[in-house]
């Protein structure tokens, strides 16, 4: 399954899911590899053409602000974002493909909210009928 | 009255007041679009995942353009100034035509019918493209060059047929063309076999400086009857950084001032 997402991530970009994406590169990030991060919203910002967001993170390289980007908040509402779905001092996890340069934050492919909402960004496939443009995600 | 089938508009009414439409136009300069039954593609129109294919086929890569040598010359030129980081849309400007057309992404579009004209609305960036038929095209002269150019329209059968021309020169394109370039959108309106309403355009792009012969695109979108067209604020980041910045030069005078 993480394979999977990893190899889903790397096709969304790879082939510009949105736009959004080419704003500007996302060749810092490294979309082979998925990582997790748990820790509290201090800042977050779900707009287009990228959402922008930093956590409070407590781990073993100790307590720091990361901050992350990703998806315009056009693909977050098809993927099942709704506002205030995520508030400030919120505790939640995201995954997301890190940067090359192994410095802290990286790219959000999907996100696990405080009140346990799983949100998954996906490529289209033949089977959606129910397809991207307008309809709510299932939040995988 | 008009009655509506699925994918086609039978304008009933239409034939009803076809003649007195129609002598009204005449005395403007010509008739609106009187086709008396055409495809109607007002609605919501998604991108089209062909069965047992990836939802998507460009993946970055497109096939080898036939340039014309300094076609090839200005794109090489552009390259070594932009590099591949770098883009339009890095500075929230659209697409323009053809890349409008064909590399929205999984973004949806919008298509608004009327006689007259096809309001066509790219969720992606926001692009907007108006089809002018009939009384609403105006004179080649008049028209003024942007990115993604002045197009007219017409019905051939079911077959909707745009011309565009008054294009800017767009090296940043994923099919670059000079302001010579011309394209052609051919619309056809299918089902699938899962019966899905599938809206196939095939763009020619001819450019007689930057293509030896002309360029061939197919894209597909299916109809989307529940989806909707989100909002595309692309510069919103821009400003709240902008008031993020006044915001800390004003906390620094009032903190020099006490």
């Amino acid at each position: 399954m993480k394979a999977f997402k990893v190899a889903l991530a790397a096709c969304l970009l790879a082939a510009g899911l949105a736009p959004a994406l080419a704003h500007h590169s996302a060749s810092q990030f490294d979309f082979r590899q998925l990582h997790e991060l748990t820790g509290q919203v201090k800042a977050i910002r779900v707009i287009n053409p990228h959402m922008s967001m930093t956590l409070a993170v407590t781990d073993q390289k100790g307590t720091r602000d990361v901050d992350f980007e990703g998806h315009s908040i056009n693909n977050f509402y098809r993927a099942g974002w709704r506002p205030n779905m995520i508030r400030i001092g919120d505790q939640i996890k995201v995954r997301f493909a890190p940067r090359k340069d192994r410095t802290d934050g990286g790219f959000v492919s999907g996100f696990v909210t405080a009140q346990g909402k799983d949100i998954q960004f996906k490529i289209p496939t033949e089977a959606d009928d129910a397809p991207a443009s307008g309809q709510p995600g299932s939040g995988r | 009255m008009i009655s509506r089938h699925v994918g086609k508009r039978r304008v009933l009414g239409w034939r009803l007041l076809a003649p007195l439409v129609l002598a009204a136009g005449a005395g403007l300069g010509g008739a609106a679009d009187a086709s008396d039954s055409h495809p109607d593609l007002t609605g919501i129109w998604t991108l089209y995942v062909e069965a047992g294919k990836s939802a998507f086929t460009f993946n970055g890569v497109l096939p080898p353009l036939p340039f014309t040598a300094e076609g090839k010359r200005r794109v090489d030129e552009y390259r070594s100034l932009v590099g591949p980081d770098d883009n339009p849309g890095a500075h929230c400007l659209g697409s323009g035509m053809p890349e409008s057309l064909t590399f929205s992404g999984a973004y949806p579009m919008e298509i608004i019918e009327r006689p007259e004209q096809i309001t066509v609305i790219y969720e992606a960036h926001n692009e907007v493209r108006r089809l002018y038929f009939g009384a609403k095209v105006i004179p080649e002269a008049d028209r003024v060059p942007d990115r993604n150019g002045y197009s007219t329209a017409r019905w051939e059968g079911d077959t909707l047929v745009v011309e565009t021309g008054s294009l800017k020169e767009q090296e940043d394109q994923s099919y670059p063309h000079s302001d010579q370039a011309h394209i052609t959108e051919r619309y056809t309106q299918t089902t699938d076999a899962r019966g899905h309403r599938v809206l196939v355009a095939q763009m020619t792009l001819t450019d007689p400086v930057f293509y030896t012969k002309p360029v061939v695109v197919q894209k597909k979108w299916r109809f989307d009857p529940k989806g909707i067209l989100l909002p595309y604020e692309c510069n919103e980041e821009a400003w709240l950084n902008r008031l993020d910045e006044l915001r800390k030069k004003k906390a620094a005078r009032t903190a020099a001032t006490h």
